[in-house]
C-alpha cells in the first residue's frame, strides 16, 4: 500500500504546487506597499505550502508502478488547451522530474527566508521571486512540449527585472547579457521544437517519445533543441552569461540561478532532446562531451585566479553544470542517473554557497574581493562551518551529496569514453584547491578589517536557511537511496528507449 | 555461500567500535562549557575515547574474535564481527564492516592511541573542545576506514579523515601550518583520484565494490555469481579471474586499440593508480614530500596521531586491496616495489641525519620505518628463488607478520617520540637539535623515557620495534636478497640518526640557558601519557606472541596465495 493510494484523488497536487506560489504573487501585488512584512511572510508561507506539497508529492510516488501512457509519469493531469495544434496542458512527475521539483521548493523555501532583509521595492522583488519559481515549476513538471516552452519564458523574464533592479555589481550589463543569451537560447529552441510539431503531429512529449523521428530530422533538429538548452545549462561556448550574471544577481536569485535555473536547462536538454531524439543525440554528442569537458577542467582552472568570491562560485557552477551535460553526453544509464544526482546535489550546494556568500559575507562586509576579506570565521562561525561543508560537496569529498553524484557520473562516463573521464578527474584536485584557497583567504588567516569584529550577527532566517541546505547536503551525502532509487525508474525507460533505438 | 567465509553472528559490535567516537564528538560539541579553566569536557571525552578501546579489548580478551578461524574451504580466513546492511543500493554497495587478522592489530593501534593522543591533547589552550572533538571524528574516520569491507564505504572513511585532520593541522599547528595542511590535504586527495576511477571501472568490470567478493576473484577462487552485475565485458564465468574480467571489460570499452591487446598493459595501470593512491599515505620515496612538513607543522596530539596511525592507512589499503585484488601484478611488479621500499629506508635514514629539527628527524626516521613496511610487503609478493622449496609460504608469512607487528610497534614508539619532542618544545620553546644539550642532568626521568622510545624506535631487541624488523628482514630475506642485504644499511643509518638525536639532546654539555626546566615526575600529567606507550612497547617486545597471534593465520593464508601464483 503505498503512499500515492491513500492521497485523495482528484486533487491536482502539480498544478496546485505552481498555482500556490503564482497566487501569492497575485495577493503580494494588492498589498499597499508598506506592508514589507506581510509581503515577506506571504512569500514564506506560499513557498513552505509549495516545498510541503512537492514533497508530498515525493514521497507518495510509487517507484514500481507503470503510470500514464506505459511511462513512469504520476500524478498526471490532463486538460485540452489548443488541441488544433495539438497543445494540451499536460503536467506529469517521475522518478526525474520530483528530485528536481523537491529542490525547486527546497532552494525558494531557503531563498524566502534568506531575502528578509530586502527594503527597497519589497513587493515587486518577491512577485519576481514567486513568478521566476512558478516558472520553474512548471517546466519541470511540463509533459507537453509547448506548456514547457512557456514556462520556461516566464522563469527567463523575472530574472532581467530581478538581477538589473536589485543586483550588484554591474547589474544592468549582467541582466542584459543573461536575457539575451537566453533569449537566443529560446530562438534555437523554438525552431526545433515546431519542426517537431510539424513532423510529430503534436507537442505531448510522452507520445512524442513514442514515435521514431527519421535520422535526418533528428541529426538536423536535434542541435538546435540541445543547444538551446545548453545554453541555460552554461555549457561552453555559450557560458559566459552565467558567471557575470551570477556576480550581478541578488543573493536569492543567484540562489535560483545556479541552483535551480540552470537544471531547467539540463533537464530540458534530457527530455526534450535526449528522450524524443536519441538517433540524432548519438551523432552530436561526442563532439558535445568534448566541449562539456571544457567547461570541467577550464571552469574549474578560471576559478583558481578569481579575486572577486562570487565569481568563485560562479565559475564553480559552470564546472560542475559541466559534469552534468558531460554525463548526459555519455547518454548511457549510468551516467544519467549522475546527471540527474549531480543536478539535484549542486543545486543545493551551489544555494548553500550563495547563501554564505551573498547573504552573510556581502550584506556585511560590503565587499567580495579576496584580498579585503579574511579572518571571517572568527567573526561569524555560523557562516564557516556550513561553507565547509558546501565546499566538501564541491570537491566531491565522500559523505557529502556531491560524492554520490560525482562518483556515479564518472562512471557513466567511463563506461562511453573513457579518456574523457580520465580528464575530467583533473578536476577533482583543482575543485579541492581553488576552495581552500577560497575558504584561506575570505575565513581563515588574520581578521583584515578591524571592523569586521562589529558586524552584525547572522539572523535566525539565515542560520535556519544555512542549517537546512547543510543537512540535505550531508544526509543526502549518507544515505544516497533517497535520491537515487527514484531517479533510478525514472532514468531506465529513457536508457531502455535510447538502447533501443541506439544501440547504447 | 557467502557463510562460508563471512561469519554472520547474532550480534557484532565492530560498528559500535567504529562509530561510538562520534557520539563523544557531539557531546563534546554541544557540552557548555562550565568555566573558564575547567578540565571536565577534556576528561569526559578521554573517558569516552576509552569506549572503543575497552571493546577492543573485550573481543581480543574474551574470544569473540579468533584470529584462528578459517574459512569452511580453508581458503582464507573467516571475517567476523561483521555487520552488513543495504546502503546504496544502485551501485550494489552495502554497509559492510568486519574484523579479521589483517585489521583487528590497526583497530587495537587506533583505539589503544586515540586516548593516549586526547590525553596529550589536554596542552591545547585554544578552543580545545573542538579540537577534542575532531580527534574523536578522525577516531572514527580511521576506526571507519579500517574494517570497512566494502570499496565505497572505505573511500568515504579514506576521504573524509583527511577533514578533520585538515583543521587540526590548519588552526592549532606550528609556523607554516596553513602551508602544510593545505599540502596534505591536496597532495592526498590528488593522489586518490586514479584509484577512485580505476575502481570505478571495476565496478562496471564486475558489478560490485564488495571487497571480500573481489578479492576472492582476484584470487581466482570460486564466487557466487549472483553477486555480480557486470555491466561491461564478458561476464561471470567459471574460473574468470577480476583481471580476466577486466581485461574482457577493457576490450568491450575499445580501450585496446589505444592500450594494446597484452593484458598486461591495463592490469599495470590498474595496479600503479592503487599503488600511488595508498603510498602517497604511507609516504614512500617520491611520493613523500608532504609528510615532513606535515609532522612538523601539526600539533603534538595531530602529529602522534598522523605519525602513529594515518600512515598505516597507507599500508592497510595496500594489504587489503592491492595486494588480496591483484596478487598477480603485485608479485610481478613486486621487485620495484622493493627498490621503491629501499629508497624509503636509505633516503629517509640519510635524510634524517641532516635534520637539525626534531620533529623532522622524527618524520624522516619514519619514511625510514615505512620502507620497511613496503620491504615488508614486497617480499610477501615476490616470487621465491627454487631453493626455498617448502620454506617458501613460512618465509613470506614471517615478513607479513612483520608488517603488521612494525605497524603496530611503530605507531606506539613514534606517539611517544613526537610527545616528548613536544614536551621538550613546551619547556625549551624550541624544536632546534642544537639549542639543547646535557639535560640528562636536568631532566633524567625525561631522558629516561625517551631513551626507551628512542631505543624501540630503532628496534632495539627486548623492545616491540625490534619484532617488526626482525620478521620483516627475515622474511625478505629469503624472497629480496639482494635488497635486503642494502636495507640493512638504512638499520645501522637510522641507529645512527636516533642516537645522535639522544646525544645531542641529553649529552654533551648543558645549555646554560637550560638548568632550570622541569623534569617529568613518576605519576605527573606527562608521565601518565607516555606510561601506556613505554608498558606496551616493553611487553610486546619480550612477548610478542599476543600480537602476533592476531593475524598469524591471516598472513599465513596470504603467503599460501602467493606461493600458490
Amino acid at each position: 500500500m503505498h503512499l500515492i493510494e491513500s492521497l485523495p484523488a482528484g486533487i491536482p497536487y502539480l498544478s496546485l504546487i505552481w498555482l500556490i506560489p503564482l497566487l501569492g504573487a497575485l495577493v503580494i501585488m494588492f498589498l499597499p506597499k508598506e506592508q514589507k512584512q506581510a509581503m515577506r511572510i506571504i512569500s514564506a508561507v506560499v513557498a513552505t505550502i509549495s516545498f510541503g506539497i512537492a514533497l508530498l508529492v515525493f514521497f507518495a510516488y510509487d517507484p514500481n508502478a507503470t503510470g500514464y501512457m506505459g511511462t513512469k509519469m504520476q500524478f498526471v493531469e490532463k486538460l485540452d488547451w489548443v488541441p488544433q495544434l495539438g497543445m494540451a496542458y499536460l503536467v506529469g512527475a517521475d522518478g526525474i522530474s520530483l528530485p528536481l521539483l523537491v529542490l525547486n521548493g527546497l532552494v525558494i523555501f531557503t531563498g524566502t527566508f534568506i531575502s528578509w532583509n530586502i527594503e527597497d521595492r519589497v513587493k515587486e522583488y518577491f512577485v519576481l521571486l514567486l513568478l521566476l519559481v512558478v516558472g520553474v515549476y512548471g517546466v519541470f513538471m511540463a509533459l507537453d512540449l509547448f506548456l514547457m516552452f512557456v514556462f520556461y519564458e516566464l522563469a527567463v523574464l523575472p530574472m532581467y527585472l530581478l538581477i538589473g533592479i536589485w543586483g550588484s555589481t554591474r547589474k544592468e550589463y549582467g541582466a542584459m547579457k543573461l536575457t539575451i543569451y537566453l533569449m537566443v537560447g529560446s530562438a534555437a529552441l523554438m525552431i526545433g521544437m515546431v519542426a517537431i510539431y510539424v513532423v510529430g503531429g503534436t507537442f505531448n512529449m510522452v507520445e512524442l517519445s513514442q514515435r521514431v523521428f527519421s535520422l535526418e530530422f533528428q541529426k538536423i533538429f536535434f542541435l538546435p533543441v540541445f543547444v538551446g538548452f545548453a545554453v541555460l545549462a552554461g555549457m561552453f561556448p555559450f557560458h559566459t552569461w552565467s558567471p557575470t550574471g551570477h556576480v550581478a544577481a541578488p543573493t536569492a536569485v543567484s540562489m535560483l540561478h545556479a541552483g535551480v535555473l540552470m537544471k531547467l536547462g539540463a533537464y530540458g536538454a534530457l527530455r526534450a532532446a535526449l528522450w524524443l531524439m536519441p538517433n540524432g543525440a548519438q551523432f552530436w554528442l561526442p563532439g558535445i562531451a568534448v566541449m562539456t569537458l571544457m567547461n570541467v577542467v577550464y571552469g574549474a582552472s578560471i576559478a583558481m585566479v578569481q579575486k572577486d568570491f562570487k565569481y568563485v562560485i560562479g565559475y564553480s557552477s559552470v564546472s560542475h553544470m559541466g559534469l552534468v551535460m558531460l554525463a548526459l553526453a555519455s547518454m548511457n544509464e549510468t551516467a544519467l542517473n549522475g546527471a540527474v544526482m549531480q543536478m539535484f546535489a549542486h543545486g543545493v550546494m551551489t544555494a548553500l554557497f550563495f547563501a554564505v556568500v551573498g547573504r552573510m559575507v556581502y550584506e556585511r562586509t560590503h565587499t567580495r574581493q579576496l584580498p579585503e576579506l579574511g579572518g571571517l570565521m572568527k567573526v561569524m562561525p555560523f557562516a564557516f562551518v556550513v561553507f565547509i561543508i558546501a565546499s566538501l560537496s564541491s570537491m566531491g569529498m565522500p559523505g557529502t551529496a556531491g560524492f554520490m553524484a560525482e562518483f556515479t557520473i564518472f562512471t557513466g562516463v567511463m563506461n562511453q569514453y573513457p579518456l574523457v573521464a580520465a580528464v575530467a578527474a583533473l578536476s577533482i584536485p583543482i575543485t579541492a584547491a581553488y576552495v581552500l584557497r577560497v575558504g584561506y583567504m575570505a575565513f581563515m588567516g588574520e581578521v583584515k578589517d578591524p571592523h569586521y569584529h562589529d558586524l552584525p550577527p547572522l539572523t535566525w532566517q539565515e542560520k535556519f536557511s544555512g542549517t537546512v541546505l547543510a543537512i540535505v547536503v550531508v544526509g543526502v551525502g549518507l544515505f544516497p537511496s533517497i535520491i537515487m532509487d527514484y531517479i533510478a525508474t525514472g532514468v531506465q525507460p529513457i536508457a531502455q528507449r535510447m538502447i533501443d533505438l541506439a544501440g547504447r | 555461500m557467502l557463510n562460508e567465509f563471512i561469519k554472520f553472528s547474532d550480534w557484532s559490535i565492530t560498528t559500535l567500535i567504529a562509530l561510538s567516537p562520534l557520539v563523544g564528538m557531539l557531546l563534546a560539541l554541544v557540552f557548555p562549557k562550565p568555566a573558564e579553566n575547567s578540565r571536565t569536557i577534556a576528561w569526559g571525552v578521554f573517558a569516552w575515547s576509552l569506549v572503543p578501546l575497552g571493546l577492543t579489548l573485550f573481543l581480543w580478551l574474551s574470544g569473540g574474535f579468533n584470529p584462528t578461524l578459517a574459512s569452511v574451504a580453508g581458503d582464507q580466513a573467516m571475517i567476523q564481527q561483521v555487520d552488513r546492511v543495504r546502503w546504496v543500493p544502485f551501485f550494489n554497495a552495502d554497509y559492510f564492516v568486519g574484523l579479521d587478522g589483517l585489521n583487528f592489530p590497526l583497530v587495537f593501534l587506533t583505539t589503544a592511541l586515540t586516548p593516549v593522543c586526547i590525553l596529550a591533547a589536554f596542552r591545547i589552550k585554544h578552543r580545545q573542545n573542538v579540537y577534542l572533538a575532531l580527534m574523536l571524528l578522525l577516531e572514527s574516520a580511521m576506526l571507519g576506514y579500517f574494517v570497512s569491507l566494502n570499496f565505497l564505504l572505505l573511500f568515504l572513511f579514506w576521504e573524509f579523515s583527511l577533514v578533520p585532520m585538515f583543521f587540526i593541522i590548519n588552526n592549532w599547528g606550528g609556523e607554516n601550518r596553513r602551508y602544510a595542511a593545505f599540502k596534505f590535504f591536496v597532495y592526498t586527495m590528488a593522489g586518490s583520484v586514479a584509484m577512485l576511477l580505476i575502481f570505478e571501472f571495476i565496478y562496471l568490470a564486475t558489478g560490485t565494490f564488495d571487497l571480500v567478493v573481489l578479492s576472492r576473484l582476484g584470487q581466482g577462487l570460486p564466487v557466487d555469481p549472483a553477486l555480480l552485475a557486470p555491466k561491461l565485458g564478458a561476464g561471470y564465468t567459471s574460473g574468470a579471474t577480476l583481471q580476466s574480467m577486466l581485461f574482457s571489460a577493457v576490450e568491450d570499452i575499445g580501450l585496446t586499440s589505444i592500450l594494446g591487446t597484452s593484458n598486461g598493459t591495463p592490469a599495470a595501470i590498474v595496479f600503479w593508480s592503487i599503488f600511488v593512491a595508498f603510498a602517497v599515505k604511507l609516504a614512500v620515496w617520491p611520493l613523500h614530500t608532504w609528510q615532513p612538513d606535515t609532522y612538523e607543522n601539526a600539533p603534538t596530539s595531530g602529529s602522534m596521531i598522523v605519525s602513529a596511525v594515518m600512515s598505516k592507512m597507507g599500508a592497510y589499503g595496500m594489504i587489503r586491496i592491492m595486494i588480496m585484488l591483484f596478487p598477480q601484478q603485485t608479485k610481478f611488479f613486486a621487485p620495484a616495489l622493493a627498490i621503491l621500499a629501499l629508497a624509503s629506508i636509505l633516503f629517509g635514514a640519510y635524510a634524517g641525519l641532516a635534520q637539525t629539527n626534531l620533529k623532522r628527524l622524527i618524520a624522516y626516521a619514519s619514511i625510514n620505518h615505512m620502507g620497511y613496511v613496503l620491504l615488508g610487503l614486497a617480499a610477501v609478493a615476490s616470487a621465491a628463488p627454487e631453493s626455498l622449496g617448502d620454506l617458501a609460504v613460512n618465509i613470506r608469512a614471517s615478513a607479513m607478520n612483520g608488517v603488521q607487528a612494525q605497524m603496530v610497534a611503530h605507531g606506539f614508539s613514534t606517539a611517544a617520540l613526537f610527545f616528548l619532542a613536544g614536551e621538550l618544545y613546551e619547556r625549551t620553546g624550541t624544536y632546534q637539535l642544537d639549542q639543547f644539550g646535557g639535560l640528562r642532568k636536568v631532566m633524567p626521568i625525561f631522558a629516561g623515557i625517551m631513551g626507551v622510545a628512542m631505543f624501540a624506535n630503532l628496534g632495539l631487541p627486548g623492545l616491540a620495534g625490534f619484532v617488526g624488523e626482525f620478521f620483516i628482514f627475515r622474511g625478505a630475506w629469503g624472497t629480496q636478497p639482494v635488497i635486503t642485504t642494502i636495507a640493512v644499511l638504512g638499520l645501522i643509518v637510522t641507529a645512527l640518526v636516533l642516537i645522535r638525536m639522544y646525544q645531542k639532546i641529553f649529552y654533551g654539555p648543558v645549555n646554560h640557558k637550560l638548568t632550570n626546566l622541569p623534569d617529568i615526575k613518576v605519576g605527573d600529567w606527562a608521565f601518565n601519557v607516555t606510561l601506556p606507550l613505554i608498558i606496551v612497547l616493553l611487553v610486546f617486545g619480550i612477548f610478542p606472541k599476543p600480537l602476533m597471534d592476531l593475524s598469524n593465520y591471516a598472513a599465513t593464508v596470504m603467503a599460501q596465495v602467493f606461493t600458490n601464483l
